[in-house]
């Protein structure tokens, strides 16, 4: 078995949308659970480099180690939990061609072993989010589409930028080459280089001082397309980052300069998040904030912080995936995203879900966020950061204020309406919160899973 | 007396020059142009500029472009750099496709809105 299958297949599907019309769901589930199986067939025989050779210096090269088939196996899941969850609906060709294109993307991304694919695969999954932001085909999804196209634009141009760099300095787009002579260039062109890469990769994995425009996509499209955006593609973007950071052995001080962005998006994104009347921003503004925590655990370099930001990730992926397909719920029923919508309908379901996610996200004991954060703590203490354990608490203390806001409107006492959620979509997002609890309460084997993920990571480069 | 010019390094600094200034030209027109067709269109200027820059410093003068045909089966020393020229070629083909869709998109949105201001672009937002 091939890697670039994970690639190719979701592509050569696509081309069964004009034959199969109706069937659509199915085969799109079909092809999910198989790549999903082709990704646990890899467990054991890791690390896999594979190379595929035209002409001599012309080749693509995948690499499969343990933290990069961890993400394509979450991608893959996440993916096949989204369509279970909408199985009954008819599934349009658009969806089914986008999804298998952001499969296809996210999985380049991730298995890329050099860096001219990443920017193909990097251009794909842009190419994909421009036109998934603009699928309602309203006002706001296409002014969304155009500010999304304008800050990718940007991105594109500085990462094409720095790609140039490197190979005009080093000879080699291989990632292995490039961390090995990365050290030999001069000073002055290494941090112009790194310069148009944090640009570049920075628009897209949302940090601070480059993610103000993040929100206003959220706020465009629909709150599936959201679940994808939230759940996928930013954590593809953010291991990306890392991944190159840490194949680079990036100075000790720079890393430090991304922990500190990491704070700034933290607490701008948090801030941000306690004045806005708008239920979609809130959640998108609370992407970012964890987000933030991401950066600021990712570029501790310790295995703890790290093995905790890993099941962070997984935790924070599931959690939005519920948070935002229960919101489309409530926001299909009222026909509204303002805040008010918390005080208008009554269902004890909704608010269990709603409770779960937001104090998993918080870190309240019993629940999977809590373990998570924990680790990230414990972690940074390790490494004698206390001021960022600091920040990391104190700011957690404003992200209360607005989910408790929003859990305190659901229990206000109003005029209500009741929301009609057919047993299915109860039974999906409900097994989304039973796995919540269930990773807080045992969480030994995933985290086992997340310390291997930290020191395949940390190795990178060491090859 | 053009010998001069014809010679490696000096076409090195002239596409240097050039292509810097054409970057400048595309960055400064997305910065402050406000019409959403001319930012796109800068974006596609500044993006040449990098084209032109990455292919002409693999340049050298008495090489020729690394084209396989059924006679010349393999690179050989005097053809420049082979990747170079792949990666641009997909680069190019990428933001044709990418300039194809922000220009449709520019054009649904002034369907809808009778706007091309990027100024004026405010359907998103708070209070709305």
């Amino acid at each position: 078995m091939s890697l670039i299958l994970f690639v190719t297949l979701p592509l050569l599907a696509s081309f069964l949308t004009p034959l199969f019309r109706d069937y659509l769901k199915y085969i799109s589930l079909a092809l999910h659970a198989s790549l999903l199986l082709l990704a646990f067939s890899f467990i054991g025989m890791l690390p896999i480099t594979e190379t595929i050779s035209f002409d001599s210096p012309l080749s693509i090269s995948f690499v499969l180690d343990s933290a990069s088939l961890f993400f394509v196996i979450l991608f893959i899941s996440i993916m096949i939990l989204f369509l279970l969850y909408q199985i009954k609906e008819s599934m349009s060709r658009e969806i089914f061609i986008l999804t298998n294109m952001l499969i296809a993307s996210v999985s380049g991304l991730v298995l890329s072993g050099d860096i001219f694919n990443i920017y193909i695969f990097f251009e794909i999954a842009s190419i994909t989010a421009y036109i998934l932001t603009s699928l309602n085909r309203d006002k706001k999804a296409y002014s969304g589409a155009i500010r999304y196209m304008i800050m990718g634009s940007i991105a594109s141009i500085f990462l094409l930028m720095g790609i140039m760099s490197i190979y005009l300095n080093i000879g080699s787009l291989s990632l292995v080459t490039i961390a090995d002579k990365f050290s030999t260039i001069d000073s002055s062109t290494q941090i112009l280089i790194l310069i148009s890469l944090f640009i570049g990769f920075g628009i897209k994995a949302e940090v601070f001082p480059l993610n103000f425009w993040v929100v206003d996509i959220y706020q465009a499209s629909s709150n599936r397309v959201n679940a994808l955006f939230s759940s996928i593609l930013s954590k593809a973007y953010i291991f990306l980052f890392f991944h190159i950071a840490y194949m680079l052995h990036i100075d000790q001080k720079l890393m430090w300069f991304l922990a500190t962005m990491g704070v700034i998006s933290f607490a701008v994104a948090e801030l941000s998040a306690l004045s806005s009347r708008d239920t979609k921003r809130i959640f998108a503004y609370s992407t970012l904030g964890q987000i933030g925590v991401l950066f600021i655990a990712l570029s501790s370099g310790d295995q703890k912080a790290l093995t905790g930001a890993f099941f962070l990730i997984v935790l924070h992926s599931i959690t939005k995936l519920m948070l935002f397909l229960s919101l489309d719920i409530l926001n299909t029923q009222f026909g509204s995203s303002k805040i008010d919508i918390f005080s208008r309908f009554r269902s004890t379901f909704l608010v269990i879900l709603f409770a779960i996610g937001f104090l998993s996200l918080l870190g309240i004991p019993p629940l999977g966020g809590f373990i998570a954060k924990i680790a990230i703590l414990e972690g940074l203490a390790y490494i004698q950061s206390y001021y960022l354990v600091g920040a990391i608490l104190i700011i957690s203390l404003v992200e209360a204020v607005y989910f408790f806001r929003l859990l305190g409107l659901t229990q206000k006492d109003t005029q209500r309406d009741p929301v009609v959620i057919s047993l299915y979509h109860k039974i999906i997002l409900g097994s989304m919160a039973l796995f919540i609890v269930y990773l807080g309460l045992f969480p030994e084997s995933l985290l086992a899973i997340c310390q291997s993920v930290a020191s395949s990571l940390l190795g990178a480069g060491h090859v | 007396m053009f010998d001069s010019f014809n010679q490696t390094p000096f076409l090195h600094t002239a596409i240097t020059i050039g292509s810097f200034l054409i970057l400048a030209i595309g960055l400064v027109g997305a910065l402050t142009k406000k019409n959403l067709f001319k930012i796109f269109i800068s974006f596609a200027i500044a993006e040449t500029a990098l084209f032109i820059y990455f292919i002409g410093m693999h340049f050298e003068v008495g090489k020729v472009a690394p084209i396989l045909t059924d006679k010349v089966t393999q690179f050989s020393t005097n053809m420049v750099d082979p990747v170079p020229q792949a990666m641009i070629l997909t680069t190019i083909v990428i933001a044709i496709a990418v300039l194809a869709l922000s220009l449709s998109f520019i054009i649904n949105y002034f369907k809808l809105t009778n706007n091309m201001e990027v100024d004026k672009m405010d359907e998103l937002g708070e209070d709305r």
